[in-house]
């Protein structure tokens, strides 16, 4: 094969799986969402949080068995992945593919190669989960716009406890307990051993898309 | 509704553009390691300035006198990720539910497994031995599983490639390098797994222990599982994937009259 040729063929194939990795992306397909959330919450996350948030899969009977039985998924009080599973096997793939676009440098670098399929550079996926998990976060009826509000304290201060939230935001201890246990849910932000709160590492990384909210 | 199966859809057909059947990324990374100068051969698009660049830097491939996946790379769990949807997706009761739950007909639900195999059947078959190397695979899949006292597993092969020698005329250096081909490489390292079993008899329930292995073949044919149930004084293998694997070899057996 001669040498143009063979670097057409490797950009095709190189084409080919990059768009095929941004497709199964949390940020771009509801289903591998559905088993991100669960796995980013160690693997089990309350019925009714992912019953508010999936109400396609949850709230009819016959889709949650099938989804039980594709994925490897227990449906009880809490939804838990099966360590082994399908879905779990899945969720440890995503994660990989999320440090790797989360490297700035690969993106240059592929980008560069596939000039002609994405123009403005390939996406950050890394980033794309944050926007998207702000977006589901803020519109999260009850307790979702005081959700945000406390993001934008801890982000701006860096480290934050209960007392200072109640203090700076005007907000009672319960509201707050809440909105916490939620920015948890999307690993948004981290607990440290003195019982404050501060960002998480990948929401310190792109805190710049809480402006948009 | 509509946008679940929808979704749905679009990752059952991204999944399967990520199979190594479709994609020479995936493939390249699932049939690693091989010695430089056959991977140079064998895939000169991945040989390149820039495909070695990302493949090194990025997907963690150490290119050395041999060409390997380093441990916990993103290579790594690409490899161990495509045999996760091998298995996941050559079930035909898993394949019915996704069917069921997307209201399409079972046989628009993709098997990246079905797919791979067939395409390693096709390259095996016309090799110039492919009529043996496709008549030790249809002994091999007659007999379904292996039990062997543990003590003597090392020995486990001898009575069947023996068998295989003497049916179809093969000198031991061809047996071996066909068992390699199709049943199990050593070079490739196999993973174990343990679970544990609830049963019960009568009033009573206990548990035991199960260590599963999984071993491959060098083109990941992957047809041996390795069973292993604690303090037994036996371990067997078990064949894998026997369903689509038949089948293929009748697809196989029928378009090829000499095999």
């Amino acid at each position: 094969m001669a040498r143009e040729q063979i670097e057409k063929e490797f950009v095709k194939q190189l084409s080919n799986f990059v768009k095929a990795l941004i497709a199964i992306a949390p940020s771009r397909n509801y289903v591998p969402q559905f088993l991100f959330l669960i796995r980013i919450n160690e693997g089990r996350l309350d019925y009714k949080v992912l019953e508010d948030a999936y109400p396609d899969i949850l709230k009819d009977n016959y889709v949650r068995e099938a989804f039980a039985k594709i994925f490897g998924i227990s449906f009880s009080e809490k939804v838990s992945l099966t360590v082994n599973g399908y879905g779990w096997h899945l969720t440890d793939f995503m994660m990989k593919v999320f440090a790797l676009f989360d490297d700035s440098e690969f993106r240059a670098k592929v980008s560069s190669l596939l000039k002609e399929d994405f123009p403005e550079g390939i996406p950050n996926l890394a980033r794309e989960w944050i926007e998207v998990s702000l977006e589901g976060l803020s519109s999260e009826p009850t307790y979702g716009e005081n959700s945000i509000k406390i993001l934008k304290e801890i982000v701006k201060t860096g480290r934050l406890k209960i007392e200072d939230l109640e203090r700076k935001l005007g907000l009672d201890r319960g509201t707050i307990f809440q909105c916490l246990d939620l920015l948890g849910i999307y690993n948004l932000i981290k607990k440290d051993y003195d019982g404050s709160y501060r960002a998480s590492d990948l929401l310190s990384k792109y805190s710049d898309i809480l402006g948009g909210f | 509704m509509d946008i679940m199966k929808d979704h749905f859809i679009n990752l059952l057909n991204s999944l399967t553009n990520l199979s190594p059947s479709r994609n020479l990324i995936s493939q390249y990374i699932l049939l690693l390691p091989k010695d430089a100068a056959t991977a140079y051969h064998s895939y000169p698009e991945l040989s390149t300035e820039n495909a070695k660049n990302l493949l090194q830097n990025f997907f963690g491939i150490k290119f050395d006198g041999y060409v390997v996946r380093n441990k916990d790379s993103f290579s790594d769990t690409l490899y161990k990720y495509l045999h996760a949807l091998f298995n996941w997706l050559d079930d035909e009761e898993r394949r019915s539910e996704i069917a069921k739950v997307l209201d399409l007909p079972i046989n628009s639900i993709p098997n990246p497994y079905e797919e791979w195999a067939r395409k390693v059947l096709e390259k095996l078959s016309k090799m110039p031995e492919g009529g043996k190397i496709i008549k030790f695979l249809k002994m091999f899949t007659e007999k379904r599983s292996f039990q062997i006292h543990k003590d003597t597993i090392y020995r486990v092969w001898e009575p069947f490639i023996n068998e295989a020698k003497e049916k179809l005329k093969l000198n031991p250096v061809e047996a071996d390098e066909i068992f390699k081909l199709i049943v199990l490489s050593s070079n490739i390292p196999a993973e174990s797994r343990s679970e544990f079993e609830f049963l019960s008899a009568g009033i009573y329930t206990y548990t035991r222990e199960i260590e599963r292995t999984f071993y491959h073949s060098e083109y990941h044919l992957d047809l041996i599982v390795g069973v292993y149930i604690r303090n037994s004084i036996y371990y067997s293998y078990v064949l894998r994937h026997e369903k689509t694997i038949r089948k293929l070899l009748e697809d196989i057996t029928r378009d090829r009259e000499e095999i």
